[in-house]
């Protein structure tokens, strides 16, 4: 099996190959996904359009109200950055307990959310940012919400010839709290069973307004509305918490597989967010 | 008292590993060498119509395509039966059969030969189930039954027993399948040598097993079978029989082709074809007097040996001796089957049988202590063996000290056991226990076999000595060990020793390296040769001095005139002619063991142990955190202290994925799992802190008093947690893993196919 990889260097050159449309053609990021099913040969590029080289893909801006990020920026990257420790906290605590180092050091964002996979690290974080994505075709760009890329495990609506150019992630308000927890059997190097964020803005303890993702239970990764509905206005306390947790676990539509079971997946949700409520209000015993 | 022996020598082998220079079996190469690959069965169990290879060997780059057909000698090897084939010829019998090899230019080509060779089935109903298995209208894996291997202990009467007793308590375990993880996946080279013979490097941990089985294969005498061993990147039992296999097929092809064919299994491939730990059903009964004595125990226990016999007998045969675990129990029956059925074989793992009977026993005990409202120490140290005591097989433990009570108290003391009983911590969800578990454990082979074990010394005129010995180094520290036991008794210094490789040509056979048994048995035979060696430099110096009074005193050769150091010996010893090579042998002291009857004496001595758990478990997610672990073993005596107490941080990272983590998940015969993405094993920072123990009682038999500790270290972790699980949360769990589903819902649900 022979495999053609391209590194361009600009980003004209990379929408020029894309346009070309050929058969077989793969984005490579960091490769951490790619490279292991290549291996399985569950994939059999032909062509491998190799982005690390071009340089303009590869950048953290401060954009005022939100953060620009560059595809091509790293896992171990995003920890290293100020801004993105301080203004897209729940990225940050997504990045933290993302693969192992050797991972983070290849592993890129744009990658992440390219290869759609459900229990994708990056994705229920961006989604309680609020983020968006710039898709980049040759003489075009558009912005979508993140929440409309990912249409199901390993698919979504990148068209052949676009490339995901940029993450744009608005700043959190002053007031604004979340986490990011995933479950798994370990402490390091986990594929989540579960993962949970939030994002809350509080006014005091009452909640302004909520956004709350879900990872690992549902084809693609999902907010879970109803649950922010019932905890917009109300005040954090234990029932409200336990009766969030509740909502959770029955709006999440988990399935069985080698990483976990239905049931067992239900119950987590309810129990991650609980526990991440819980610290937004400062008990933290995780 | 001690140079060398007793003291935390640096390991002998460190600088090459730590620096990449070590050669493993994948880093050699030969001019001219061909890759081979490995067609493998796409069933679990089926029969085979027809193989076709014509079009792989005609593809560009291919120089052979072998099947069973091409197999000049026995078509199948074994370890204990021989009824593994190299390449299935009548049926494939579980998914990691090979059916066929091919040797090409490249790893690449010989891959995409494999996908040209037609093979044409008849899917077979297979059977999963052991207990399935044992019923007479299964589906049959071998001709002759699916019944590997029947053992048995009987002593008193456990009718007369139960009778007597105020509690019965029945309870049913249940263990899992695992894999070794060893981090380096199987890779052999064979060479074709113009002494008609074939020369085999590889990871092969029982070199004299697999030179003796590739000869059969091949037709050849086994002195045309030389096998050199490279270094083990962990093997933990791993490495025996599926070796045995690869080097086979490497070696068929080697011949076929006439040139060196390497053989490298992919993770992928290693996970799919190697064997794995056993799975068990443990049916325990225990009676019981209300004050706390044991009256009986009986068990049925039943062990899923997969497709192929490996190791079974003997796995089974530890688990039916020591199913009564430490105790003292008057009546006792035990019955042990080993079961073919179309999983993955399962064979030796470090603990070989012992970590899924401990399992239950050490459970069983913490389920008896609670049912009578007993500290589990308390009620172990009740009925735990003492000294004279008589064991469950009948045999009188008086030749060494029993140390069962002292490795209780000192994990008893050492993690703080009655402070943390009464008051374990954690609030809310976050429930925190403590538990225990101990065991005895028979060490080296026992009746499994001839225990004997030679080591060659040779010293060359400039005084540096050569050993060779045939044991395997995979990490447990055996070279370090013999360069230790040489230095002591040699008065050399350990810098002029070198152990060379375990080469079949050179060194002599002493048995696989297992059962825990290289320091006792290696070590034994290392002593004796280095104080024949000694006898020969003393007879020199009293040529030399015409004298008859010389001795070996504080490292050396002492006459009434004058001391000689070991160099100065060595040269008197070469100016006068003396031959300086020797072989000494270690044979184990006798045992018997009575199939019949279900009584003996199994093993000639014992080790014993005992680890604590303390852990926190998160009630709401199920997940179980391990904080501390106190690990006391009884050594005899340790050669080498820090390697002893990396044996236990070892075990005991291990046992932990046993416990928690690991399950080789299987669906009718086809594995769900295929790499450490889906199989996790423990990171560093699942590993608690880690307190090792060393208890030293000296053996009157072993080198120095040393005995064993490679395998009791790592077959107590998993009922320790599990009854640190129950004190936390008041659950009882008897299903291993005890995984985040296990402790959260109770139950492990089965999962589907990929």
């Amino acid at each position: 099996m022979e495999i053609e990889v391209i590194s361009p260097r600009t980003i004209d050159e990379v929408l020029e190959i894309l346009e070309k449309k050929r058969e077989g053609l793969r984005i490579l990021g960091g490769g951490t996904d790619l490279v292991v099913r290549i291996k399985e040969r569950t994939i059999r590029p032909k062509y491998l359009l190799d982005l690390s080289k071009v340089d303009e893909l590869h950048f953290i801006e401060d954009r005022g109200d939100y953060i620009a990020i560059g595809s091509t920026v790293k896992i171990g990257e995003l920890l290293e950055s100020d801004l993105i420790k301080s203004s897209a906290p729940v990225l940050y605590e997504a990045a933290k307990v993302f693969g192992s180092p050797q991972i983070r050091n290849l592993a890129t964002i744009g990658g992440n959310i390219g290869n759609s996979s459900p229990v994708a690290d990056t994705m229920p974080a961006l989604y309680v940012h609020g983020a968006s994505l710039i898709l980049k075709r040759k003489g075009g760009e558009r912005e979508i919400p993140i929440e409309e890329f990912q249409t199901g495990p390993g698919t979504n609506i990148l068209m052949e010839d676009e490339l995901i150019f940029e993450v744009r992630v608005p700043k959190v308000k002053e007031n604004e709290k979340g986490f990011f927890f995933k479950l798994g059997q370990r402490k390091a190097l986990i594929i989540a069973k579960v993962s949970v964020a939030a994002l809350l803005e509080l006014d005091g303890k009452t909640v302004k307004n909520a956004r709350v993702a879900l990872g690992a239970v549902a084809p693609r990764v999902i907010r879970a509305p109803k649950t922010e509905e019932f905890l917009i206005g109300r005040e954090l306390d234990e029932e409200t918490m336990r009766e969030a947790a509740h909502i959770a676990a029955s709006e999440s539509s988990p399935i069985t597989d080698l990483r976990s079971t239905e049931s067992y997946r239900r119950y987590m949700v309810g129990s991650l967010l609980y526990k991440g409520l819980r610290r937004l209000v400062g008990c933290s015993d995780t | 008292m001690f140079r060398y022996v007793n003291k935390p020598v640096k390991r002998v082998d460190a600088v090459a590993k730590v620096t990449g220079k070590a050669l493993f079996a994948e880093d050699i190469k030969f001019p001219g060498m061909l890759y081979g690959a490995v067609l493998r069965a796409k069933y679990p169990h089926a029969r085979i119509i027809s193989i076709n290879t014509e079009k792989a060997g005609k593809l560009k780059g291919v120089f052979a395509v072998i099947t069973a057909a091409d197999i000049p000698g026995s078509k199948t090897v074994g370890n204990v039966k021989k009824d593994q084939p190299v390449f299935a010829f009548d049926k494939v019998r579980y998914i990691g059969d090979g059916i066929a090899a091919v040797a090409a230019v490249d790893p690449d080509t010989a891959r995409r030969a494999l996908n040209l060779i037609e093979v044409e089935y008849e899917v077979l109903p297979g059977v999963f189930d052991p207990e399935e298995a044992m019923k007479e209208d299964a589906p049959k894996v071998h001709d002759d039954g699916n019944i590997i291997v029947y053992h048995k202990v009987r002593k008193g009467d456990v009718e007369k027993g139960f009778k007597e007793a105020d509690i019965v308590i029945e309870r049913e375990y249940r263990t899992q399948f695992i894999e070794h993880s060893y981090i380096e996946p199987e890779a052999v080279v064979a060479k074709p040598v113009d002494y008609g013979g074939v020369e085999i490097w590889g990871c092969i941990q029982n070199a004299f097993t697999t030179q003796r089985n590739v000869a059969a294969v091949l037709g050849l005498d086994m002195s045309k079978v030389r096998i050199i061993q490279t270094p083990l990147g962990g093997s933990f039992g791993g490495k025996d029989d599926v070796m045995t296999v690869m080097a086979a097929r490497a070696a068929l092809l080697a011949l076929k082709t006439g040139r060196p064919v390497k053989l490298v299994n992919t993770r992928e491939e290693s996970m799919r074809e190697s064997y794995k730990r056993h799975p068990y059903i443990l049916k325990y009964k225990l009676g019981l007097k209300k004050d706390g004595t044991i009256t009986a125990l009986e068990a049925m226990i039943i062990a899923d040996g997969g497709a192929y016999a490996s190791t079974t007998s003997f796995v089974t045969w530890r688990s039916t001796v020591q199913a009564a675990g430490p105790y003292r129990v008057p009546n006792v029956k035990v019955d042990t089957y080993g079961v073919y059925t179309n999983n993955p074989y399962t064979g030796a793992m470090r603990g070989f049988g012992s970590p899924q009977a401990n399992f239950a026993i050490e459970s069983l005990m913490d389920e008896a202590a609670a049912e009578l409202g007993m500290d589990p120490i308390e009620f172990r140290l009740k009925n735990c063996l003492r000294d004279g005591d008589e064991t469950a097989t009948g045999q009188k433990l008086t030749r060494h000290k029993v140390s069962i009570a002292e490795v209780l108290q000192r994990v008893r003391e050492a993690i703080d056991w009655d402070r943390l009983r009464k008051e374990p911590g954690g609030e809310g969800h976050i429930k925190r226990g403590i538990g225990i578990a101990c065991s005895l454990r028979g060490a080296s082979l026992g009746a499994e076999g001839v225990d004997i074990a030679g080591v060659e010394l040779k010293i060359d005129s400039d005084a540096s000595i050569s050993v060779e010995a045939g044991l395997a180094e995979m990490g447990q520290g055996i070279k370090t060990v013999l360069a230790q036991v040489v230095a002591e008794e040699l008065g050399a210094p350990i810098e002029r020793i070198t152990i060379h490789p375990y080469d079949t040509s050179r060194v002599p056979d002493s048995g696989p390296t297992v059962a825990s048994r290289a320091t006792i048995v290696g070590g034994g035979a290392a002593r004796d040769a280095a104080i024949k060696m000694r006898n020969i430099l003393l007879e020199a110096i009293k040529e030399e001095e015409k004298t008859e009074k010389v001795w070996f005193e504080d490292g050396f050769y002492v006459t009434e005139k004058r001391k000689y150091s070991f160099e100065e010996a060595v040269n008197i010893a070469v100016r006068r002619g003396r031959g300086l090579n020797v072989v000494g042998w270690f044979k184990a002291p006798a045992i018997n063991w009575d199939e019949e009857k279900g009584q003996g004496t199994p093993y000639f001595t014992y080790v014993y142990g005992a680890q604590a758990a303390y852990v926190e478990v998160d009630t709401e997610t199920g997940k179980v955190r391990v904080l501390k672990v106190a690990a006391a073993h009884e050594v005899g005596r340790a050669i080498n202290p820090a390697m002893a107490k990396g044996q236990i941080y070892g075990g005991v990272a291990m046992a932990l994925g046993y416990g928690l983590l690991e399950e080789f998940e299987v669906d009718e015969g086809v594995p769900l799992v295929s790499n450490f993405d889906d199989y996790n094993i423990p990171s560093s920072l699942d590993v608690p802190e880690v307190t090792a123990i060393l208890v030293e009682n000296p053996d009157p038999d072993g080198p120095f008093g040393a005995k064993s500790l490679g395998e009791p270290t790592n077959e107590l972790l998993a009922p320790a947690i599990a009854n640190a699980i129950y004190h936390a949360t008041g659950k009882r769990l008897r299903e291993l893993p005890l995984s985040l589903e296990m402790v959260l819902l109770g139950r492990k649900l089965r999962r589907r196919k990929k």
